[in-house]
């Protein structure tokens, strides 16, 4: 018959184990903790700027959402933060669920929990405009995250400075008329334009000319490029 | 819990907790139970060096089996043995308990022979098989089960329940059968 105490506390000995410290566990619980509470501020960080995208894609240089081809929406839409939200509401759940209480909850229900507590979060910080603070941030120092979310309808929408885009709605010998971002007609000499358009540019959809304006509702065009 | 930081002390708790440790590694060994010593020690030397992660809130029982429950089930998984089976004395002790209460609430007609118990449980999946082990071998509260197997109570219940069902279905399936006969 083994007396697995005596063995046990012999091993103890031989071996000079010792309970390893509070502040070991208590900083492995720690890391878990920070993960989630990190996951749900960048997550409330994404709805912050998701919020800000929503209500940048009303400011379309006056054109009507219904106006919009699909893709400009596409890509105005904040689906990549909501993406983002998610993934981080996902990571709080994963870092939350390790900690000592957590597997006690359900997924679901700490899902949501990371869910509320980053749209609360994304509001408040939206109130603080760091939606819009993050957009910039990202917009100015990656590119890519710049190209993906912009759509340039204001900085084709000024034909004082040579700038006009819109969509092509005929084209007859010299002329063709445009339908300018906010809704107005405009009638426009491509006489002289390069024209950078390989489609016919009726079929093109939207396009961005650079010329000079000659009229309350007319310009010359000198080079005409696809709008993207 | 300082107190067990003092081997002697701690000697106390190998001592109380020993016999039902050594069960319950035993069950879910099956086959290799011959190896539940070897294993209830490396448990107790795991619990002493991680004293500290014990939530002292909580009871000491379920986190002791957890331990256990852990390291019984790396054992098998390192020698690539078959998930264990219960079976035995065991298989129909769980199924007189399966029954009673059953019936207590209604209708259960077992079939208790040794190869409809044995069937019934081979076919159990091991997700079932946990729960039922220690809510009627074990007699843990879907509290303890939830902290020795780190699930939410309400899963524990769902596994309980849904485990219970195969269970009377396969049984009863397999007494049907025979009165055709």
């Amino acid at each position: 018959m083994r007396e697995l105490d005596k063995e046990v506390l012999a091993k103890i000995e031989k071996l000079g184990l010792k309970p390893l410290p509070y502040i070991y566990f208590f900083a492995k619980r720690s890391v878990f903790w920070a993960l989630a509470a990190l996951s749900v501020l960048l997550g409330g960080i994404s709805v912050a700027v998701a919020i800000f995208a929503a209500m940048d894609l009303a400011r379309t240089g006056g054109r009507g959402l219904d106006e919009m081809p699909f893709d400009d929406i596409a890509t105005s839409l904040p689906a990549l933060w909501f993406a983002c939200f998610m993934l981080f509401a996902a990571s709080a759940w994963f870092s939350l669920s390790r900690t000592p209480r957590g597997y006690r909850y359900r997924p679901l229900g700490i899902l949501a929990a990371a869910f509320a507590a980053s749209l609360g979060l994304g509001f408040a910080l939206h109130g603080l405009d760091a939606g819009r603070l993050t957009h910039n941030f990202l917009a100015t120092h990656f590119s890519a995250y710049d190209r993906f979310t912009h759509i340039p309808y204001e900085e084709w929408s000024r034909p004082d400075q040579g700038y006009l885009g819109g969509e092509v709605l005929s084209v007859g010998g010299n002329t063709l008329l445009l339908k300018a971002f906010d809704g107005v007609q405009w009638t426009v000499d491509i006489s002289a334009a390069v024209n950078g358009v390989d489609e016919p540019l009726e079929d093109e959809g939207d396009v961005a000319m650079r010329g000079v304006r000659t009229g309350p509702r007319a310009f010359k065009a000198q080079t005409i490029a696809a709008f993207d | 819990m300082s107190a067990l930081r003092d081997p002697k002390a701690y000697g106390a708790i190998v001592r109380r907790f020993e016999a039902m440790l050594k069960r319950y590694v035993g069950r879910i060994l099956g086959r290799h139970a011959q190896f539940a010593e070897d294993i209830l020690q490396g448990v107790f030397l795991k619990t002493y060096v991680n004293l500290n992660d014990y939530d002292k809130t909580r009871p000491l029982a379920p986190w002791l089996y957890r331990i256990a429950h852990n390291e019984a089930v790396s054992f098998l998984r390192k020698r690539g043995a078959e998930p264990p089976v219960i079976d035995g004395e065991d298989g129909r002790l769980l199924l007189e308990r399966v029954r009673d209460e059953t019936s207590a609430n209604g209708a259960a007609d077992f079939d208790l022979a040794e190869s409809g118990i044995h069937g019934a449980l081979i076919d159990l999946d091991p997700r079932y098989r946990d729960v039922l082990m220690l809510r009627y071998l074990e007699d843990k509260s879907y509290d303890e089960i939830s902290d020795i197997l780190h699930m939410p109570p309400g899963t524990v219940a769902t596994r309980i329940r849904r485990g219970l069902e195969r269970l009377k279905s396969s049984l009863t399936t397999g007494a049907a059968g025979k009165r055709e006969a």
